[in-house]
């Protein structure tokens, strides 16, 4: 049992009258109290036994979801037919939602079977489909010719669908659309993760045939040549209607976009070429990149044809993002993550990726640091950051202090370790007015002692008094007593610390 | 509705909304308490409200405290739209905060009625398209018949199972892949 009432009065303060009120109420109100209760469609329909009145009542309901969470796998070839005879017994003509998700845990389900849950969504859904699951057969690598007949999904026409969803699906996913003008008329929004999917299929889809097409994302996907043999690495899409394009772990060799609408678009550093021929709205920008600097040699290019040079703003996870910032002068703010692992390689790389950097207003560092010294990496930023008005800088969890590793960088002559990148003095600091620092989600009192310590000492540069706030979860004696005793009236800096 | 008086009042009194309950009783509301019924609000809007508004749905037991909640969450709404526009100022947002935990507070003790008041307010909401009202009262109708097999719910909600063994046997062989 899913357990009890949660707040309120304890379920015997409802009982008593004698009066059923419940099965008076209108058929969209039960709809609307089955939903809330979160039951899922299997839970609802046990309602059918209530009455006469609730023998239909769940057959009717708008969202139709199905979270598989048995713990036992054997059960999931009759898990499944449930969801079967649920679907056959559904009688409103259209639903608004469809859920399905398996435990990854589950045995993939067979191409037929998800096959005939798309056609439903095809048939009757206007609105939201989600499907999480596994989905085709195992192959075995030594038999390589039967890895040639892998199982195909073919993604059905679902014309009033507004939302698409599927994930970890592992198969190959093909449309095979008709050649006439239908379309996913309604479509807004299409997510796609972990699938393999023909590149030429998914141009034609998202460029000639989402005409509503506002959201894109394609998550960890293989691109696949229509023939074999063919050319499959890029990807070329056009949209009059895309505002947004999230494309990770991909790896499309190259990727081509024309969206005249486009406001955001997320990349990962594994997409290495890219051409975006039209966004003249593009307003936000990020790439993000899990891993460290070591493999970076692939050369990479990004181009931004008929874009602006201006953003709001810029997310970067500071490795082979150069190409990338180079394309902006200004960005309103401006969000590094800095990750420089151990040795001298990874430093110099990180002074050779902030040479150039777009001016901005604002500037957030997430800072990570693996025995390199905190106070030439901040310098490093707040020299090529001219002009910013606010600082923010979050505390990561990730940082070992040079000071217990003293000799590493030393003795390796790591550019952290030479006096002149600890000079602050010929810095131009005369705009900055407020300084955050988050302190709260992971801890790091000694990280955030140095930062102070640094804005103290370059105080003097400083042009106006600067506010820094530092945001603290649970409020430490220890750093405001180590705080107390750096700062100095005289300096210009004033600090308030958050409980 | 005052026709006389300075101009104050006139103002005063054009933002004032009667509403009349099923058994006559009149209610004077402010205009923002009201138009928390999106009903109402179109009403308003269509400037059909002269003389007040007949709720010939509602009892005055009900209005009554349909107004209750109303007014309490009319101030919060003003307090949101406040609140953007200082939305760095974190003095005002642990006011903020203070001031939701007090709404929490009275949503919780609002639902302390009885299941006929319940559903009553279920049917009021609903009628007069108050969607937090309507949510709140769902909402706990629904925390209550979650994880309830059928038989419970029927004792709590006093259901009179008018299926004949035989029909109830067949339901139940239909759907039987929801009762597995």
């Amino acid at each position: 049992m899913m357990g009890t009432a949660h707040g309120g009065l304890p379920d015997e303060d409802l009982v008593g009258s004698g009066e059923d009120r419940i099965s008076g109420l209108p058929d969209d109100l039960l709809h609307s109290i089955l939903l809330r209760a979160n039951l899922g469609t299997f839970d609802a329909a046990r309602t059918s036994v209530l009455s006469r009145r609730w023998r239909r009542v769940w057959s009717h309901l708008p969202d139709l979801s199905f979270i598989q969470d048995r713990r036992d796998p054997d059960s999931h070839a009759r898990a499944r037919d449930r969801v079967d005879a649920a679907l056959e017994a559904y009688s409103a003509p259209t639903a608004s939602r469809l859920d399905i998700f398996e435990p990854p845990s589950w045995p993939l389900v067979p191409v037929s079977r998800v096959a005939s849950w798309l056609g439903f969504a095809s048939r009757r859904l206007a609105g939201e489909l989600r499907m999480s699951l596994r989905c085709g057969q195992i192959f075995y690598y030594y038999e390589e010719e039967e890895e040639e007949e892998e199982e195909e999904l073919v993604i059905p026409l679902c014309e009033r669908a507004t939302a698409i969803t599927i994930h970890h699906l592992c198969c190959t996913m093909r449309f095979r659309l008709p050649p006439d003008d239908s379309a996913f008329a309604a479509l807004a929004k299409l997510e796609i993760r972990d699938a393999r999917l023909v590149g030429r299929e998914l141009e034609g889809v998202v460029s000639s045939r989402c005409p509503r097409l506002k959201e894109l994302a394609l998550d960890v996907i293989t691109l696949l040549p229509l023939q074999r043999g063919g050319d499959a690495a890029a990807l070329s899409i056009r949209s009059t209607s895309l505002e947004c394009l999230k494309i990770s772990y991909a790896g499309f060799g190259r990727l081509q976009v024309a969206a005249p609408e486009l406001q955001k678009l997320f990349l990962t550093k594994d997409q290495c070429h890219t051409r975006i021929v039209a966004a003249p709205k593009l307003a936000e920008l990020y790439y993000d990149d899990l891993s460290s600097y070591d493999n970076g040699d692939v050369p990479i290019s990004h181009q931004f044809i008929e874009a602006g040079r201006h953003l709001r703003r810029m997310g970067i996870r500071l490795a082979n993002a150069a190409t990338l910032m180079r394309q902006f002068d200004t960005v309103d703010e401006l969000v590094l993550g800095v990750y420089i692992p151990e040795g001298v390689q990874p430093y110099e790389r990180f002074l050779e990726d902030t040479n150039v950097l777009p001016k901005c207003k604002v500037l957030k560092v997430f800072l990570s640091l693996q025995r390199h010294a905190l106070e030439p990496t901040m310098l490093r930023l707040l020299r090529k950051c001219v002009g910013i008005k606010k600082l923010v800088f979050r505390v990561n969890y990730f940082y070992t202090p040079p000071e217990d590793y003293y000799s590493s960088c030393k003795l390796l002559g790591c550019p952290c370790d030479w006096l002149d990148n600890h000079k602050a003095e010929d810095i131009i600091m005369d705009s900055l007015e407020e300084v955050e620092i988050e302190n709260s989600v992971c801890r790091k009192d000694d990280m955030v002692v140095e930062l102070v310590k640094l804005l103290c000492k370059c105080s003097m540069i400083f042009r106006e008094k600067v506010h820094i706030t530092i945001s603290e979860g649970g409020g430490s004696e220890y750093l405001r007593e180590k705080i107390r005793s750096i700062h100095s009236p005289t300096n210009n800096v004033e600090i308030t610390i958050q409980p | 509705m005052a026709s006389a008086g300075s101009g104050d009042e006139k103002a005063a009194a054009a933002a004032m909304i009667t509403l009349i309950s099923s058994d006559n009783e009149k209610f004077e509301v402010t205009e923002a308490t009201a138009t928390l019924s999106q009903t109402i609000r179109h009403m308003i809007e269509d400037g059909c409200t002269d003389g007040g508004v007949p709720l010939p749905n509602v009892t005055s037991k009900i209005l009554a405290r349909v107004i209750e909640y109303c007014k309490k969450h009319a101030t919060a709404a003003a307090g949101e739209e406040g609140s953007s526009s200082s939305f760095s100022d974190a003095a005002f947002l642990e006011v903020d905060r203070a001031f939701l935990e007090e709404l929490e507070e009275f949503d919780d003790a609002f639902l302390e009625v009885d299941r006929a008041t319940l559903f009553d307010l279920i049917l009021a909401a609903n009628y007069l398209d108050i969607k937090g009202l309507l949510n709140l009262t769902c909402q706990k109708v629904a925390d209550s018949v979650k994880g309830k097999t059928p038989e419970q719910i029927r004792e709590m909600y006093n259901i009179v199972n008018d299926l004949t063994p035989e029909e109830e046997a067949e339901i139940r062989r239909e759907t039987q892949w929801a009762f597995e």
